[in-house]
């Protein structure tokens, strides 16, 4: 199965030696899907990681990574790795929510330690505001001809 | 600039119409509005109609049906403030002397969706990850428990007191009052609400007629004044907010209380955007009512009943009057004219003189909400 990378590299100056994860063929394909591609990044050594987008002229960091600065306007963006543990800043835990998910599921707000702060699903099913939680990928749902759906997660495991 | 006034008024009850279509939910309050208002339909020179999911000229399709058509037509979609945000342009035009009789619709029909929460934009960030508005405001509630120490119970609160106003309020979807208990062990949405602290799918529609404050005074009836009218969106942020204290509304406030020239203590009675119980106590505090951290109190005092210090919902709020998104807007405004009015009955907030509306939605990525608008009336 060919992949489709997401991440546009060809405006993000100074990469550092990541790749685009791989988002998985379409939508309504079997194997994997995953959620939020545009924020993740493969490592040399095969782990996932957040990516924000660096404003090179106002330092600002976005996630996903834009193609044009909203704090600036400015269009030289540079893929940045992310912190990957952040506190939980709140959460809920949703009963009726998006159908394709696991039932229930949380999701929430992390702020990392460099003052981004991260939408995310959330692993387990107790949370703690303020809770040091940290960031793998993990499956929150499945589609209708059985495709796994990963997302950007955090948690405490 | 010219004084505008609000002449007339009219709603259909809100409630779930899955046989009718947008254009016949919405003609009938229009027509009251215009009835409401004793002018004759001709003297209208301009409509704005709100609408989130009305679809293609919406306010056209309607305003066919009564033969209303060939003067300008604007559709304005701004989620949950479509139809305030309607009001606002027309308070615009009107004051500016561009026109000196408008119209103002807020109609939305959700039961086309069937039930489940509001659909969003599956473009955003947030809702392809799974984001639904009740999780946005459940976060909410998480956070303020945590750092004012709100209990479950006095969340709950808020249902009830807006189930008992509704009750009173032909109009409302939902008019059977409600306990604590009954709040509490309803089906769990978005911990910690439940079903009877998130506002009901449902269909409505509502209609004002904005005019000169000349013409509504020799239309003959008590002319209430639009005091201020004002309309924001949201700060987009990509770091830290405090999602205890919706910056978007306490800008608005501070912008509709100078544009009116009074201070929350001045304000009567108020229809703000309970879209979910949380939010009710957070817009207490962004609308000083009562200072930060204290909304819970404050509403355990029954500072906020219709017999209360500041009647909040005495319409029975989103909650029990229900929200058809597009339509809220406008239909507060029919319940704050009513009461400036000294029309509601059961549910007649006493002496009410300066009157206030509040709309604000739209959950985005990095929004405290997309936008929000705030009216000030009185007598």
């Amino acid at each position: 199965m060919t992949s489709t990378f997401l991440v546009d590299m060809s405006t993000v100056t100074e990469a550092r030696s990541l790749k685009p994860a791989p988002r998985g063929g379409s939508p309504a394909a079997t194997g994997e899907h995953l959620l939020g591609a545009e924020s993740v990044a493969i490592t040399p050594d095969g782990t996932a990681r957040l990516v924000a987008g660096l404003c090179n002229a106002c330092g600002r960091r976005f996630l996903p990574p834009p193609k044009v600065c909203p704090g600036c306007a400015g269009s030289r963006i540079e893929a940045e790795e992310q912190p990957t543990s952040g506190r939980l800043y709140s959460y809920a835990r949703v009963h009726v929510g998006r159908g394709d998910f696991h039932l229930p599921y949380s999701i929430g707000y992390v702020d990392l330690d460099n003052g981004l702060r991260v939408f995310a699903n959330l692993r387990g099913e107790r949370h703690d505001i303020g809770e040091r939680v940290t960031f793998r990928l993990a499956e929150v749902g499945v589609n209708k001809l059985g495709g796994r759906l990963m997302a950007p997660t955090f948690g405490k495991d | 600039m010219r004084t505008v006034c609000v002449a007339g008024v009219g709603m259909t009850p809100f409630g779930k119409f899955p046989n009718v279509c947008t254009a016949d939910i919405a003609w009938p309050a229009i027509l009251s509005a215009i009835d409401d208002a004793g002018i004759d339909r001709r003297q209208i020179e301009v409509a704005y109609c709100g609408t989130v999911f009305g679809g293609m000229m919406t306010g056209q399709r309607t305003l066919a049906k009564l033969g209303l058509t060939g003067i300008p037509i604007i559709n304005i979609e701004n989620a949950c403030s479509s139809s305030s945000t309607a009001l606002h342009q027309a308070v615009l035009a009107v004051r500016s002397g561009a026109y000196d009789v408008g119209l103002v619709i807020g109609v939305e029909k959700l039961t086309k969706f069937g039930g489940g929460t509001l659909p969003l934009e599956m473009e955003d960030w947030e809702v392809r990850q799974g984001m639904v508005m009740p999780a946005l405001y459940a976060m909410r509630a998480h956070r303020y428990m945590t750092d004012f120490g709100l209990t479950r119970n006095q969340l709950a609160l808020v249902s009830v007191k807006n189930r008992a106003n509704g009750a009173a309020n032909p109009d409302a979807q939902i008019r059977s009052p409600v306990t604590v208990e009954d709040v509490l062990s309803s089906r769990p949405i978005a911990d910690p609400l439940t079903l009877f602290q998130c506002c009901p799918t449902g269909d409505g529609a509502a209609a004002l007629i904005v005019c000169t404050s000349r013409i509504a005074r020799c239309l003959g009836r008590a002319a209430i004044t639009v005091r201020a009218s004002d309309l924001t969106s949201g700060r987009f942020t990509e770091g830290y907010r405090d999602m205890t204290s919706p910056e978007i509304t306490v800008r608005g406030a501070q912008e509709a209380y100078e544009e009116a020239g009074i201070d929350p203590t001045d304000v009567d009675v108020a229809e703000v955007h309970d879209a979910f119980s949380i939010a009710e106590l957070l817009y207490y505090e962004a609308f000083g009512f009562c200072g930060r951290g204290e909304a819970g109190q404050f509403l355990e005092s029954g500072a906020t009943r219709i017999d209360g210090k500041i009647a909040v919902n005495p319409s029975g709020g989103l909650l029990a009057k229900g929200h058809p998104i597009g339509a809220t807007g406008a239909a507060q405004v029919v319940e704050i004219v009513r009461q400036l009015r000294r029309q509601c009955g059961e549910r007649q907030v006493e002496n009410a003189t300066i009157g206030l509306t509040h709309a604000t939605g739209g959950g985005i990525t990095g929004f405290d909400h997309g936008a929000c608008s705030i009216h000030i009336f009185s007598r």
